[in-house]
């Protein structure tokens, strides 16, 4: 019976406008936006290749004292999937002496116009293409079939009415499907043309496994809730309006709104604001340092009775003065490296602090957003991508350790000389400058495991969301009285 | 006739459940949207101050004395009204260097603040109107001629003696003065919140006229709507079949034909990529100083070299000629004389260092020159392929009223397609300026090493602010009315086609 009934489901939903209509527009934009994005991938790869190799071959090797060694982040193939954030991350981090590096990204702009309108890419196509396509072919399979009268028919029979429910998913869910899978399959041939790219490769297939496994999952929770709405609408007029209002609300509100309601929650100064706190702090300190050291000079004077002239020289002119000066520069050293300590410590407090006020405000909008399973997709797919919102600290702990390789191979082995004028450098004996390699970035975007750990909650919480809306419509169509 | 035909109209809207969501939807997010690009815009423009006050502390006066390696740098303000269209915005640079060689360069902050954000994209003005209110009139409209059809009403209707035109026109009239009730009303929550910010006011004449412009083009965009949901209502039989087309039209309109346009360009007139343009042009700087260099080491080298070698070979002679008549003269005056001639050598070898480095310098221009030709010439010729494959793209895009709106509005806000190759003009412009200032009055001493004149600590340079400038209205409008002229073309063609269709019809 129960395989009569999504038979019955699959060919009135074959036979309908709907189909075609999906179907041309899945055949026609997953492809072409794989296409696009494949293309845009190819692009900044051999864009990464040519400044990567440039700088190899001109800053690869030889050390000189100011040398700041740089490196770039690679694209990650799975951001052919989902861009997510990557067009807005910084592609280049620049280390530095002080231990405190750069990021910087380029800023060409060669295409103006698809910034302006946005990629296609499969995620954009699955959440805003074939979500609407999932309602429009299940919103009115309830309230349709009740305006029609039909569903009294159907009812009176001995079906159970769970029966019903189960048939009306699975078979819009497998006519749903059949335009999805042809399309991504047609997708799949066009990215495996590429040559930087390869579906078999090991960076590639299981990642693209578990997010064709989400995208089906995805699929199934808004039929689930197409249904859900139907079940709930008295007609078909209703139903459209309602599930129109409810996408509108899953797909674009919710998402876009949260990261704001969070803001308005738990406001978060800005980074630029950070960098200013950062900045009025070391000057502080650096003040406090000048006072310190003025006063110990004045001291070391004093104590030598050397006269004032040669307190601000920094060649001393009698005899007393160059003791003095000796002296001082003596006691000086232990408080400069306590201030020095000092400074790094208030800053990494108020790094601290700042990076944990960020990460409550992101988890705030992160959980508000997952009210929706449009987020909760987006998050995975995206995250599986390597283009997820914890990309931004993945290429901040990135940059961290290519600091901390280039300190251990470069920096450790200048040894600065402070002298009365300016600055001296040595290397060890070992050491030869010349020779000495640059460390190479070794850019690691999360492994499987890793995204997925991430990405569990969303995962389970789609599910979830697909029981719940299944276990909605059921309990309406329950109580659903024919009368 | 034509009144009661519209109050109808009205009336049998403003009940429906359709109004009450769309009433909902657009009190709630347009508002929001607006409140969250105001706050946006204050921490831009906060970021942009920091900044500018920074620079000015710290670099503004470079303590002399200057050697031209110094950099002035610019700052690109963020555009008021980019509160109504972020557009490019979040990819422009904001930022531009100075150098002594003319070529300035551009940097883009790289700072993630808010990653869920980024993710998701804004909802600003412009995407609220581009999808919120198209769906939502397509919604309105997408049954008011195959509903009726279904029903039966329509026969009765059309049996009176109301010509077509005017129910059709009624019809749409309604569903659009229906439609602007809640849009009305939540752009005007929205401008009273816009004009609580401290930093921006509705009354300056940089905002209203653009504003006022913005909301017309807005009006004709929501008008061309209307009529496009009456249209596709005519076209079908029955409703279901209107709302299966008004999806595939609506995802065609708002997501096919603007996102697909930029990818049809490229295939049909391929342009490398910036990265691999700048690429060639350092081959070809890279070519053009090996052939100089081999130019200099053909000609003025070989002739210095030999120049050299005879001296040195002099020199030896004249020294060995000393040391044979060491014991003659004695060590003392040996020694001087070995002095003197050292002295000799050295004025000598100057002396030809000094003859050839005119020739040198000759050279090192000439070679300037040509490569600052040719790059011209090559980023000119990069410039016209890249034009003509984006006028391309937006002419394609411009099927679609969606595109042509959102071209309107980016353009107006000052976030438009134009505004990447505004902000290089406006950084030539403060480069030529700085060059002027500054970097004219760098001269070369000794070689390579520069100094400057006339800068000293009592009249210390101050580098003078970039002065950012946005496109006026005149010329953002004399730029996009094409568009508004093609929104206008597309309210009448969807108008006259709905008109056509519902003229054929046959109560039969």
């Amino acid at each position: 019976m129960l395989k009569t009934l999504i038979k019955k489901e699959i060919t009135s939903a074959i036979f309908d406008l709907r189909f075609v209509i999906a179907a041309l527009l899945c055949v026609v934009l997953i492809p072409l936006g794989m296409y696009v994005s494949r293309k845009d991938y190819e692009h900044r790869l051999s864009a990464y290749q040519v400044k990567y190799q440039e700088y190899r071959q001109r800053h690869g090797k030889g050390v000189e004292p100011n040398t700041e060694a740089q490196a770039f982040r690679p694209p990650s193939v799975m951001s052919i999937f989902a861009s997510g954030v990557d067009p807005f991350m910084p592609d280049n981090v620049t280390t530095a002496r002080s231990g405190l590096f750069r990021t910087t990204k380029e800023s060409i702009i060669d295409n103006p116009s698809s910034l302006l309108f946005g990629k296609v890419d499969f995620i954009f196509s699955v959440v805003f293409i074939v979500s609407i396509a999932a309602l429009i072919f299940t919103f009115n399979s309830f309230s349709g079939e009740r305006e029609t009268g039909t569903l009294r028919l159907v009812i009176a029979n001995s079906v159970p009415r769970s029966r019903i429910l189960l048939a009306k998913v699975v078979g819009n869910y497998i006519a749903l499907s059949i335009p999805f899978i042809i399309s991504i399959l047609v997708a799949l041939l066009i990215l495996d043309a590429s040559p930087d790219v390869s579906i078999i490769s090991s960076s590639v297939w299981p990642s693209l496994l578990v997010i064709m496994g989400v995208t089906f999952l995805f699929m199934l929770c808004i039929v689930n809730l197409g249904l859900c709405i139907s079940a709930f609408a008295r007609n078909s007029m209703d139903s459209i309006v309602l599930a129109f209002f409810v996408w509108a609300l899953l797909a674009i509100c919710i998402p876009k709104v949260s990261p704001m309601v969070a803001d308005v929650l738990y406001p978060v100064k800005g980074a630029n604001v950070f960098d200013t706190n950062k900045r009025l702090i070391a000057d502080d300190i650096d003040h406090e340092l000048v006072e310190e050291r003025e006063a110990l000079r004045t001291k070391c004077f004093e104590e030598f009775g050397a006269p004032e002239s040669d307190m601000h020289t920094s060649r001393p002119w009698t005899e007393l003065g160059r003791k003095a000066t000796a002296k001082y520069e003596q006691e000086f050293a232990p408080v400069s490296d306590r201030y020095q300590n000092r400074l790094a410590e208030a800053l990494r407090r108020l790094e601290q602090d700042y990076r944990r006020r960020t990460n409550v405000r992101s988890s705030i909008a992160m959980n508000l957003s997952r009210i929706s399973p449009v987020s909760s997709y987006t998050y995975i797919v995206s995250e599986l991508s390597g283009t997820g919102v914890t990309e931004p600290d993945n290429f901040g702990r990135n940059a961290q350790r290519y600091q901390d390789q280039v300190k251990q191979a470069v920096y450790d082995k200048i040894i600065v000389k402070r002298e009365r004028y300016g600055e001296a450098y040595e290397y060890p004996n070992e050491f030869d400058p010349r020779d000495a390699l640059i460390p190479e970035m070794t850019y690691m975007y999360p492994t499987l495991a890793q995204a997925l750990q991430t990405g569990l909650p969303d995962i389970i919480l789609l599910g979830l969301f697909t029981v719940l809306f299944y276990s909605l419509a059921f309990m309406k169509l329950n109580r659903y009285d024919v009368r | 006739m034509f009144r009661t035909l519209i109050s109808k109209e009205i009336a049998e809207t403003v009940l429906g459940l359709r109004f009450t969501i769309a009433m909902l939807l657009c009190v709630v997010l347009i508002p929001l949207g607006m409140y969250v690009s105001r706050k946006d815009y204050e921490h831009r423009l906060a970021g942009y101050q920091r900044e500018v006050q920074t620079y000015r502390q710290r670099y503004g006066t470079p303590p002399p004395p200057l050697t031209g390696g110094e950099e002035a740098q610019g700052f690109r303000p963020p555009s008021v009204l980019s509160m109504f269209a972020s557009g490019l915005d979040p990819f422009m640079p904001d930022k531009v260097f100075t150098s002594q060689s003319g070529l300035f360069r551009t940097v883009k902050e790289a700072g993630i603040d808010n990653p869920q954000s980024l993710l998701f994209g804004k909802a600003d003005f412009l995407f609220n109107v581009m999808f919120i209110i198209s769906l939502t009139a397509l919604i309105f409209t997408f049954n008011s001629i195959s509903g009726e059809r279904e029903k039966g009403t329509l026969r009765l209707m059309i049996a009176n003696s109301i010509p077509r035109s005017q129910i059709i026109l009624s019809k749409i009239i309604g569903k659009y003065f229906v439609l602007l009730v809640p849009f009305m009303i939540s752009v005007f929550i929205a401008l009273f919140i816009f004009d609580a910010s401290p930093v921006v006011s509705i009354g300056s004449p940089e905002v209203w006229p653009a504003l006022l412009i913005i909301m017309v083009a807005t009006l004709l965009f929501i008008f061309s709507m209307v009529s496009l949901g009456v249209c596709i209502s005519t076209f079908t039989a029955h409703s279901m079949g209107s709302i299966v087309l008004l999806f595939f039209v609506w995802a065609m309109f708002i997501i096919g034909v603007p996102r697909m346009s930029p990818m049809i360009a490229e295939l049909i007139y391929p342009v490398e990529s910036g990265s691999v343009f700048s690429f060639r042009k350092r081959m070809v700087r890279d070519d053009i100083e090996k052939q100089f260099e081999q130019v200099k080491k053909e000609t003025i080298d070989s002739k210095q070299d030999a120049e050299r070698e005879s001296l040195q070979e002099a020199t030896r002679q004249k020294l060995m000629e000393i040391a044979e008549h060491e014991r003659a003269d004695g060590r003392e005056s040996s020694l001087k004389a070995a002095e003197e001639l050292n002295r000799k050598y050295n004025v000598r070898l100057r002396e030809i260092g000094a003859k050839y480095e005119p020739q040198i310098q000759r050279l090192v221009e000439e070679c300037q020159r040509r490569i600052a030709s040719e790059l011209n010439r090559v980023e000119q010729d990069y410039r016209n392929r890249r034009n003509i494959q984006f006028s391309i793209a937006m002419n394609l895009a411009r099927i679609s009223p969606v595109s042509c709106y959102a071209y309107v509005v980016s353009g107006l806000s000052g976030t438009g397609v134009t505004e990447p190759d505004n902000f290089v003009r406006n950084a030539r412009m403060f480069q030529e300026d700085i060059n002027q200032i500054f970097y004219d009055k760098v001269f070369y001493m000794f070689g390579r090493q520069r100094r400057t004149e006339g800068f000293n600590a009592s009249d210390p340079l101050s580098f003078p602010d970039m002065r950012y400038r946005y496109l006026n209205l005149t010329e953002a409008v004399q730029m996009h009315w094409p568009d508004i002229l093609l929104l206008c073309l597309f309210d009448v063609l969807f108008c006259a086609l709905a008109l056509m269709k519902f003229n054929r019809y046959d109560v039969r």
